[in-house]
C-alpha cells in the first residue's frame, strides 16, 4: 500500500498464473487487498487466473468481489489505461 | 551417502526436468521425496526405485504443462531403471494416509499430499483441484480453530470407480447446532473473516458429512468419487 501511495499509482495487477489452489481464505485476502488498494483510489487486478481454479471458485460460492479480473497482463494494462 | 562422483536422485531427476518444471516445483517435489533424494542413484534399491517413480508420477502429471509421459519415460532412465518397468498404477490403493496438522505450514504440505493421491487415483484433473482446495480448507480450519488435528486420507476403488475419502478430526472447541446453520445457510461471519471454508468443502465434495458438539472436537468426514 506504500508503493501505491508514494508511486501514484492507478492500479495493482496481482498475477496468480502460478497459483494452482485457491482457497476461501485465500479468496477473502484477495479481496482484502483489492479493497485496500481502492481505498486508496486504485484499481486491482488479477490476471492469470487458471480454468480449474476459476471453476472451483465459482462451485465454493465464493466471490472474488473487490478485484477485477482480466485475461491477461495487457487486458488489465488497456483497462487501466481507460479509467484515467 | 552418495559419493562426490556419483549423481544423485535429486540431480538426475533435476537434469530431466529442468526447464519442463520451474525451480520452485522442483524444490517441493524433491522435499516430498525427503532422504530418498539425496541417495546417489546406483544405491537405490528396487522397492525405492518405485516409491520415487510412484511419488514422481504423481507431480509430474500435476506440474508438467504437457509431455508428462515422455518426462516419466526420462525420469526412469535417469533412475536406471528398464523404460519398461511401470510405476505403480494409478489407482491401486495403498491404504489410509494420515497428514497431522499441527502449524500452518502444514495446511500447504496436506493440500499438496491430498492433490497428489487424487491425481494418483485416478480422479480427473478439475476434480483434483477441488480436493485439494476442500483439503486446504479443511486443515486451514484446524489450524485455526482448533490447534491441531488429522486428516486422513483414504483412497478406494468402488467397483472400478476411484473413490477418495477424507476425515478431518480435531479435538477443538466444535460447532453449535445454531451455528452449523448458519454457516451452511452462508449467512454466518467470523470475527476474523473465516466462516466460508465448511460450506465450501460441502458445495465442493461429492458427499459430506459432520458430526460436531461444543466442547467435543470436529469430525468432518467426505468424499470425492468418479473420473469426471
Amino acid at each position: 500500500m506504500e508503493r501505491v501511495r508514494a508511486s501514484g499509482a492507478k492500479g495493482v495487477v496481482l498475477d496468480v498464473s502460478g497459483v494452482e489452489i485457491i482457497d476461501s481464505y485465500i479468496t477473502r485476502i484477495l479481496n482484502d487487498i483489492g479493497r485496500s488498494v481502492r481505498f486508496m483510489g486504485a484499481d486491482c487486478y488479477l490476471v492469470g487466473v487458471r480454468p480449474a481454479v476459476a471453476m472451483t471458485l465459482v462451485e465454493m460460492g465464493v466471490e472474488l468481489d473487490a478485484v477485477e479480473t482480466a485475461l491477461s497482463l495487457d487486458l488489465a494494462l488497456a483497462r487501466l489505461e481507460k479509467t484515467t | 551417502m552418495a559419493s562426490t562422483t556419483s549423481t544423485t536422485v535429486e540431480s538426475a531427476i533435476g537434469a530431466v526436468l529442468a526447464g519442463s518444471i520451474s525451480e520452485i516445483t522442483q524444490r517441493s517435489i524433491y522435499r516430498r521425496l525427503g532422504a530418498l533424494a539425496q541417495i546417489a542413484v546406483e544405491d537405490l534399491s528396487e522397492v525405492d526405485r518405485r516409491r520415487v517413480l510412484s511419488d514422481l508420477e504423481s507431480s509430474v502429471r500435476l506440474f508438467a504443462r504437457n509431455g508428462s509421459t515422455e518426462l516419466m519415460a526420462a525420469c526412469t532412465r535417469a533412475l536406471a531403471g528398464s523404460p519398461t518397468v511401470a510405476p505403480a498404477r494409478p489407482g491401486v490403493p495403498i491404504g489410509p494416509k494420515r497428514l497431522p496438522i499441527d502449524a500452518e505450514k502444514d495446511i500447504a504440505a496436506a493440500r499438496l499430499d491430498a492433490w497428489s493421491e487424487a491425481v494418483r487415483l485416478g480422479l480427473s484433473k478439475f476434480k483434483s483441484v477441488k480436493v485439494a482446495t476442500a483439503v486446504s480448507e479443511l486443515a486451514r480450519n484446524i489450524v485455526f480453530y482448533a490447534g491441531q488435528g488429522m486428516i486422513e486420507l483414504r483412497p478406494r476403488l468402488d467397483e472400478g470407480e476411484p473413490r477418495l475419502e477424507i476425515i478431518a478430526r480435531d479435538s477443538g472447541p466444535g460447532i453449535d447446532a445454531a451455528k452449523l446453520q448458519t454457516i451452511f445457510a452462508g449467512t454466518y461471519r467470523s470475527d476474523r473473516g473465516m466462516g466460508k471454508g465448511l460450506a465450501a468443502v460441502k458445495k465442493l465434495t461429492d458427499e459430506f458429512a459432520i458430526e460436531t458438539a461444543p466442547g467435543r472436537g470436529t469430525v468432518v468426514t467426505c468424499a470425492f468419487q468418479g473420473e469426471r
